[in-house]
Order: structure tokens, then C-alpha cells, then sequence
């Protein structure tokens, strides 16, 4: 019995296609070194651990966040364990911006790792190795794209107590990097017919950098924002993407460069910014 | 009230900047002229009266080649044009750009894909491109015979580089033309399109 877990849509896993069509004009060659990777060499039911997949890019070349941009794809990782394993989300690292003209897109570079949360309940048989499979597939890109694709395999053996892996350090350190939220922070967005209004407070004298919106199409990714404000209350306008209708809540990765880190923040809606206006129109 | 007049003056301080760029669904095409590759000057206006896809294309792109490599673009070109549908097909990589062709190199590549557009545009210079807001390769526009942008957006609802998901998925420009051409307004006028960057 296994269960599939995808971090999109379920999909099925499919050989890379031979290029036909248009023979002459090679693929360049892009082959990342594509790794499943544990936090632990041996798990202990009932204590979760963390496992995923490893991309280490070519130089030049980067690998997308959750949300692309203005093109590209994120990668998709599509899980298969046995029933009593649960497999909670992909816990996804502040991205980066890489502009191209009035364009721009999200996602990273050099060594990328996506990790998720993984739990094994209780009654698992002590004498019982434990296989993560994990299928995947991305586009990798730098002045063109190439997509790829592959299906890896985690074993890993049950103990009394949990064993760190080589990979437990890297994981870690990534881990504790991963945009949190910040109690104090509050953020709204005030909508218009074409633009929105965001407003942060709680940033404690830091000032904000880039906010990348967790979902596509809410605002153009080549759009460079401007912060105006100081002290606790930042506010920028953006223009509105082709989300319809603008969703009651956004969830957005703030960078914050003096501090080299980013914080996650929710976005309430706040709608009708100017209520009266269409009483007072003619 | 303060804090509403802050609103008003910071989004008049910043209108300026919050105009993009682009072709939007409802309004003008942007109006153009060009050179094709065979030589042949055409301009947007020479198809007043007739429906027109543009497509932009890209040779090297994995999301093109999934429609190029089992012939589903080319199938899709033949049978739209043989409607009196004029589909013209627009390169906008800059020379020396991953993607540029010289007009002998993408007539080499017509032959070889059996392509079957009305037009290939070489727009070296990005003009067109930046004037409809073409961002991916593939990014497709359907213009009506009054002139009007009826679609901008992906070719269809499934952004991936595989073919076998071409079949399953809804074809945004086949079903902006059916509606339009059955006198119904275009269902969805606007999607985000997939693919690769332009090179501009």
C-alpha cells in the first residue's frame, strides 16, 4: 500500500521525449547532479526528519521557485511512501530575483535543496527498511532552458534512535534559513481597479527589499517595487497581475537585505479603497 | 481622510510608473509592420477583416519544441488557416541572442518542422514584441477582423514541456476563435502564458 503525495497536481512520470522536430539546433548541455537526500541515516518511528532532493546546478543556470515569474516552471516532486508514512509540504527557500529586461523571474542558483517534513508512525516493524521514492522534474535555465527529469530512491533503516546523515548539516543550515513569519508584523493590501497598496509595519528599523508573492499573477515579477516610509510603516503600489479576483489573503517572502534574510508575511485584502468613488462619479 | 489623500497622492506620484507595457484583450492591437522572411512586407493592417493568431516562437525553447516536435503546432496552424485565419509567426531574440535566426536558417527550419504559418516575422529589434508584451516563447495573441485583441495569453491550460499533456488540455486560442467567430464574447481574453523568456 503506498500513498502519492505531489507538491502540485499529480502528474506522471515521463521519459524526457526524443527532440524530433527541429534536429539541427542541439539542446545545450545542462545536467545538474540530481540527489535524494535524508536528514538521517536511520529514523526512529514516531520522530520526523526531513527529506527531499538535492539539485547541484551548472554555473550560470538556475532552477525556479514555487512561483516562476514572469516564465519559467517550478519543479514538481511527486511522492510515493508506504501508507503510515505522512509527508507534509516542501518547505521552499527565500528565492531570488534574476531580471531580464522589463521581465523577471524567482528561484535559485548553485546548490538547491527542497526538503519536507516526514513522519512514520509508531507501529513501524523495527526490522523494516523504509523507501522514500520520490519523482521529480524541473527546467533548468539560463540564456535558453532545458527541462529534466528523474526518480530517485531514500533507504533508510529503522532504529531505536535517529542517526544524522552527512546531508542532517546542509539541511540544518537551510532550514534555519527558510523565511518565518515575525509576530509583529502586520501587512495589508488596499486594491484598486489596477493597483494595489501594501502596507508593512513591524519591521522593527529594518527596511524591506523585494516581496515575492508565494502565488503567480498577482503582480508582475518584472515590476521593480519601491518602498517609501521609514521606522515601522513601509508602503508600496504594485500593478495588478491577472489573478481575478485578488484573493482575501497573499502570502509573500520579504527580503530584508541589511539583515541577508528574508521573513514571510500574510497580505490581508482590504477592498473598496476608495468606497464613495462610484457614488461621486458622474 | 489623511491617510486617504496619502493613498490618492502616492498612486498619482507613482501612476506613471504602474503603466505596463502590452497588448490588452478588448482594445486596438498594437498595429505594426515587417519584413518576412521571404521579403514580403506585411503590415497588421493588410488583414483588417480576417481573424490573426501571432505566435511567438522560439526554436530552442523546450515549451516550442513540445509543440513542434510531434506536429501538433503545424496541425494547429493548417487548421486555422484553412478557415482564412492568417497566422503569423514572430521571433523577437535579438542578434546574437539564443534564439535569433537569419531568414535563410528559419526558412531551413520551416521545411524541416512542415510548419505552416502565413507569415515568419524576424523581430530583431523587439518592437513587436515589447509592443504586444510578448514575454514567453510560446505567447500567443488572437486579433478579431475589427482590429481588436480577443486573447492574449499561454497557448493552452496545461504550462509544461511535456507534448503528452497537449491532448488533455484546453486550447486557449482554438477556443477564443470559436467564440468570437459564433458571435460570443471571448470567454477567457487573458491568461499568463508559460514558456521561456523573450530574448530580447
Amino acid at each position: 500500500m503506498w500513498t502519492r503525495y505531489s507538491c502540485c497536481s499529480l502528474w506522471l512520470v515521463v521519459a524526457m521525449a526524443t527532440v524530433v522536430g527541429a534536429a539541427e539546433i542541439a539542446l545545450p548541455v545542462a545536467e545538474p547532479i540530481v540527489e535524494g537526500v535524508s536528514s538521517v541515516s536511520e529514523f526512529a518511528p514516531g520522530q520526523p526528519f526531513y527529506a527531499g532532493v538535492r539539485w547541484r546546478l551548472p554555473e550560470g543556470w538556475h532552477l525556479y521557485w514555487q512561483n516562476p515569474g514572469d516564465s519559467g516552471m517550478a519543479p514538481q516532486i511527486e511522492w510515493i511512501v508506504p501508507s503510515n508514512v505522512q509527508v507534509g509540504a516542501v518547505l521552499w527557500p527565500a528565492p531570488s530575483r534574476f531580471k531580464e529586461g522589463e521581465y523577471a523571474t524567482f528561484g535559485y542558483t548553485g546548490t538547491v535543496m527542497l526538503v519536507a517534513p516526514i513522519a512514520v508512525g509508531d507501529a513501524w516493524p523495527s526490522d523494516r527498511e523504509l523507501e522514500l521514492k520520490i519523482a521529480t522534474r524541473w527546467l533548468l535555465c539560463a540564456d535558453t532552458c532545458v527541462p529534466g527529469s528523474t526518480q530517485l530512491t531514500v533507504t533508510l533503516r529503522c532504529a531505536p534512535q535517529p542517526s544524522p546523515s552527512t546531508n542532517a548539516p546542509a539541511i540544518y543550515a537551510i532550514l534555519r534559513r527558510l523565511p518565518r513569519s515575525w509576530p509583529r508584523i502586520a501587512a495589508s493590501a488596499k486594491l484598486s481597479s489596477t493597483t494595489a497598496w501594501i502596507r508593512v509595519t513591524g519591521l522593527s528599523g529594518l527596511r524591506p527589499g523585494y516581496l515575492y508573492p508565494r502565488e503567480e499573477g498577482l503582480w508582475p515579477a518584472g515590476y521593480d517595487l519601491t518602498w517609501n516610509g521609514v521606522g515601522e510603516e513601509w508602503h508600496t503600489v504594485v500593478p495588478l497581475g491577472l489573478r481575478r479576483p485578488w484573493p482575501e489573503r497573499i502570502q509573500a517572502v520579504l527580503e530584508l537585505p541589511e539583515q541577508g534574510a528574508a521573513v514571510m508575511i500574510d497580505i490581508i485584502t482590504i477592498r473598496d479603497i476608495f468606497p464613495n468613488r462610484k457614488e461621486s462619479s458622474p | 481622510m489623511k491617510r486617504q489623500i496619502g493613498v490618492l497622492t502616492l498612486l498619482a506620484m507613482m501612476g506613471a510608473k504602474l503603466v505596463l507595457g502590452g497588448a490588452v484583450p478588448g482594445q486596438d492591437a498594437p498595429a505594426f509592420q515587417a519584413v518576412d522572411i521571404e521579403g514580403k512586407g506585411l503590415a497588421l493592417s493588410d488583414f483588417k477583416g480576417k481573424y490573426v493568431v501571432l505566435e511567438w516562437y522560439n526554436p530552442g525553447c523546450p515549451f516550442v519544441r513540445k509543440w513542434y516536435q510531434n506536429g501538433d503546432m503545424q496541425k494547429l496552424q493548417r487548421e486555422l488557416t484553412s478557415q482564412g485565419v492568417v497566422w503569423i509567426t514572430i521571433n523577437s531574440s535579438a542578434p546574437g541572442k539564443q534564439g535569433h535566426l537569419t531568414p535563410p536558417q528559419w526558412k531551413e527550419l520551416v521545411v524541416k518542422n512542415n510548419s505552416a504559418a502565413t507569415h515568419y516575422v524576424a523581430d530583431e529589434k523587439g518592437d513587436i514584441g515589447r509592443a504586444y508584451g510578448a514575454q514567453t516563447t510560446p505567447h500567443m495573441f488572437v486579433i478579431g477582423p475589427d482590429g481588436k485583441l480577443l486573447y492574449a495569453g499561454a497557448i493552452d491550460s496545461k504550462p509544461s514541456t511535456d507534448p503528452g499533456d497537449i491532448m488533455g488540455a484546453t486550447n486557449y486560442v482554438r477556443r477564443a476563435l470559436e467564440e468570437a467567430k459564433a458571435g460570443k464574447p471571448v470567454s477567457v481574453p487573458q491568461t499568463k502564458p508559460y514558456g521561456c523568456s523573450v530574448k530580447y
